[in-house]
């Protein structure tokens, strides 16, 4: 016990299981997004239940069991969604979701229960009764639990399934086509349906547009910094100074992105250019750019430092070696220091990337919105429209989970967002990692 | 002696008055030095004599180190070379220069030796062709890479690298080079073959070797100048140097007395 205490193994034990903690709780997180966000695209059974002994039975999609804590355990509840109502004097209860206590809940799981999307993103729930196959007014008739039938007209149906039915290879289907939706489409009923096409898109852009113009910058800056500038108190109180930057809270650049960017340059560009249009202003509003741009110098001191790093890791004999040959200074970093430090460049874009990638606050002033009628970039010249405003999925996440009337819409809503938006930050990074390796593999120093 | 030297063999680069200060500490004082040409010159000295700044002094890469300061006059074929109007980067190209290490860039075989001509201007895909074997036949490495000029110099063994990065300096046809210490990372093999190397470009090239091995220096310089504590101690013709030299100094530290 004594040796084992001496030779420091308690250490190792120590940090290991350090280690394993913050692993467990990456793990958890990531878990919890990807089941919830999966969970959401699955075909739920639909259940009938029915509200009184005197009503009649309804159907709805069981979303899931919940406990009250408060009153006695026995007492289950089940929450029950069930769609969205078309108003009618006979459906007493508003509201979409309702808790249902075990009696209400019917035992019987219908066959012909329809799970019903319009175009425009309303979802029913209902039994089917019958088919109209007239080509004038095809559709579906469904028993929504009202005094009467209604006919659901094919043409307003974008998706329809019978999921008491599915086998479990069925649903895998239904699984990947929603998915595939909810990726290439718009969202509808004030984002609670539909898909975050518009979101992905803006997110992607507005990254890009930010990797385009926090490189250049970055890159020089550093090598400024390090090659050219003197050694002296003034470049470290510089250097100490663009590290510190990187501690700026965000939606404080957010506040001088609005007030500098899009109003004072946004502002002057549109008296210089766009002065036919005023009062309507064109660039001295939040738009793509300004929001790009505000991000760019936010992430602007992470590519300086890794830049900074890559070149002082670089050694010294490599650039006596080009020196000697008779390159200028100049020569020496464009072909001998730059390629080499290439590699620490792109791990600073990768850091950049990811930090933008999932901010949010900044933008909420500079740029991004709610809904966004048009994409920044399309066939229309000049493509890509830097002063639209845009829709970002950090926002709408926030947007559909904190901001929406309907909660219960928003919870599983929330997770897929949340999951396209690591997968996104995850694919980013990845083509940089490997980008970066390729660089690596060329660049490596034996020894 | 020693003027006899002078009168019969024409001077390459010759040092005057030469004093070297980095960071405000004296490193050479005064030195007083001719380099014959066509011919081999060795410096030796104990760690720290000032013999690897001296080298340096001769292609100006003292001025890369943090505050330097210098005085008196380095003389390539009688032009002053610490005259303001220098073009170093041109300097450089006429007195090349190979490090300790080797240190050959992360790029191909070909594009090492292919750097500086490239730097000159030298676009044609056939003459840098010409002139990079050219180089490498020089230094004897030809044979061991002409069927992998595509690959990474990283992968050469050490000697290689360091016949290399020799290639990389002649390919610019300089008229002096300088070796700091050519041969002392390398295997004995390795260093042979880089001796007799240097042996053979004394024919080119005017040759200035630092080294810390008397038997090398006894093996390959025509002439040998011992440094110490940033004085010139002496300087000779290497025969003279290591069986009579004229200061106890040296005699003491070529029979390992002291260094």
């Amino acid at each position: 016990m004594r040796q084992w205490w001496q030779q420091g193994s308690p250490w190792v034990w120590f940090s290991a299981s350090a280690l394993l903690v913050c692993l467990g709780l990456f793990m958890a997180l990531l878990g919890l997004i990807a089941v919830k966000g999966m969970h959401h695209f699955w075909p739920a059974p639909l259940v009938q239940f029915q509200l009184t002994e005197q009503s009649r039975p309804q159907l709805g999609r069981l979303v899931r069991s919940v406990s009250d804590r408060a009153e006695r355990k026995d007492r289950a509840y089940r929450l029950v969604d069930r769609g969205d109502l078309i108003v009618d004097a006979s459906s007493q209860l508003p509201g979409r979701y309702l808790l249902l206590e075990a009696h209400q809940l019917l035992s019987d799981r219908p066959k012909q229960a329809v799970w019903v999307q319009l175009q425009d993103g309303r979802t029913f729930y209902g039994k089917q009764v019958g088919q109209e196959t007239a080509p004038s007014d095809a559709g579906l008739w469904l028993d929504l639990g009202m005094a009467a039938p209604v006919l659901i007209s094919a043409v307003e149906i974008r998706a329809y399934w019978l999921p008491n039915q599915l086998s479990f290879r069925q649903k895998g289907a239904v699984f990947w086509q929603e998915w595939r939706y909810f990726l290439t489409a718009s969202p509808s009923q004030n984002q609670s349906a539909g898909g975050i096409f518009p979101a992905i898109f803006g997110t992607l852009v507005m990254v890009l547009l930010m990797a385009v113009l926090v490189t250049p910058f970055g890159i020089l800056a550093a090598i400024y910094l390090h090659e050219y500038a003197p050694k002296n108190w003034l470049t470290q109180l510089i250097r100490t100074s663009v590290y510190n930057l990187a501690g700026i809270p965000s939606v404080v650049m957010g506040v001088f992105g609005l007030a500098f960017f899009v109003y004072v340059l946004g502002g002057s560009l549109d008296r210089l250019f766009y002065a036919d249009q005023l009062p309507a202003p064109t660039f001295g509003t939040p738009g793509l750019f300004w929001a790009a741009l505000t991000l760019a110098l936010l992430t602007l001191p992470v590519v300086i430092v890794a830049t900074e790093e890559g070149l002082s890791r670089l050694p010294q004999a490599q650039r006596l070696a080009s020196f000697a040959l008779g390159a200028t200074q100049a020569e020496t970093i464009w072909k001998v220091v730059a390629p080499q430090a290439a590699p620490a460049m792109l791990t600073g874009l990768i850091l950049a990337i990811a930090r933008a990638a999932g901010e949010v606050a900044p933008l909420m002033l500079v740029g991004v919105v709610k809904s966004a009628p048009q994409l920044p970039v399309d066939t229309q010249f000049p493509f890509i429209h830097l002063e639209r405003k845009f829709m970002h999925l950090g926002y709408h996440l926030y947007d559909v989970g904190f901001q929406s009337p309907d909660a219960e819409v928003a919870m599983s809503l929330v997770y897929a967002i949340g999951l396209v938006l690591l997968t996104l930050i995850l694919l980013l990074n990845l083509s940089a990692f490997f980008l970066r390796q390729r660089l690596r593999r060329k660049y490596r120093l034996i020894d | 002696m020693q003027t006899t030297v002078q009168t019969t063999m024409q001077t390459k680069v010759a040092i005057h008055e030469f004093s070297l200060w980095l960071q405000h500490q004296q490193v050479l004082d005064a030195i007083e030095l001719s380099i014959p040409a066509n011919q081999v010159t060795a410096l030796i000295g104990p760690s720290g004599c000032g013999k690897s700044s001296l080298l340096r002094a001769m292609n100006r890469m003292n001025e890369l180190m943090l505050d330097c300061r210098s005085q008196g006059q380095v003389l390539l074929d009688g032009q002053n070379i610490y005259q303001s109007e220098t073009d170093v980067a041109r300097l450089r190209c006429r007195v090349g220069m190979v490090f300790q290490k080797p240190n050959p860039f992360p790029k191909s075989v070909y594009d090492n030796v292919a750097f500086g001509l490239r730097l000159q201007g030298q676009r044609s895909r056939r003459r840098l062709d010409e002139q990079v074997e050219s180089a490498l036949k020089q230094v004897g490495l030809w044979s061991e890479v002409k069927n992998r000029l595509h690959h990474n110099a990283l992968t050469l063994s050490t000697g290689q690298q360091q016949r290399l990065v020799i290639a990389r300096a002649i390919a610019l046809q300089p008229e002096v080079l300088l070796l700091d210490e050519p041969a002392s990372a390398l295997d004995p093999i390795s260093t042979l073959k880089v001796e007799e190397l240097i042996y053979e470009l004394k024919a080119a090239y005017t040759v200035v070797i630092v080294t810390h091995n008397m038997q090398q220096a006894a093996r390959i310089s025509d002439y040998t100048a011992f440094l110490n504590q940033g004085r010139l101690v002496e300087w000779a013709e290497t025969h003279t140097i290591f069986t009579q030299p004229a200061s106890q100094q040296t005699e003491d530290y070529i029979t390992g007395r002291f260094g």
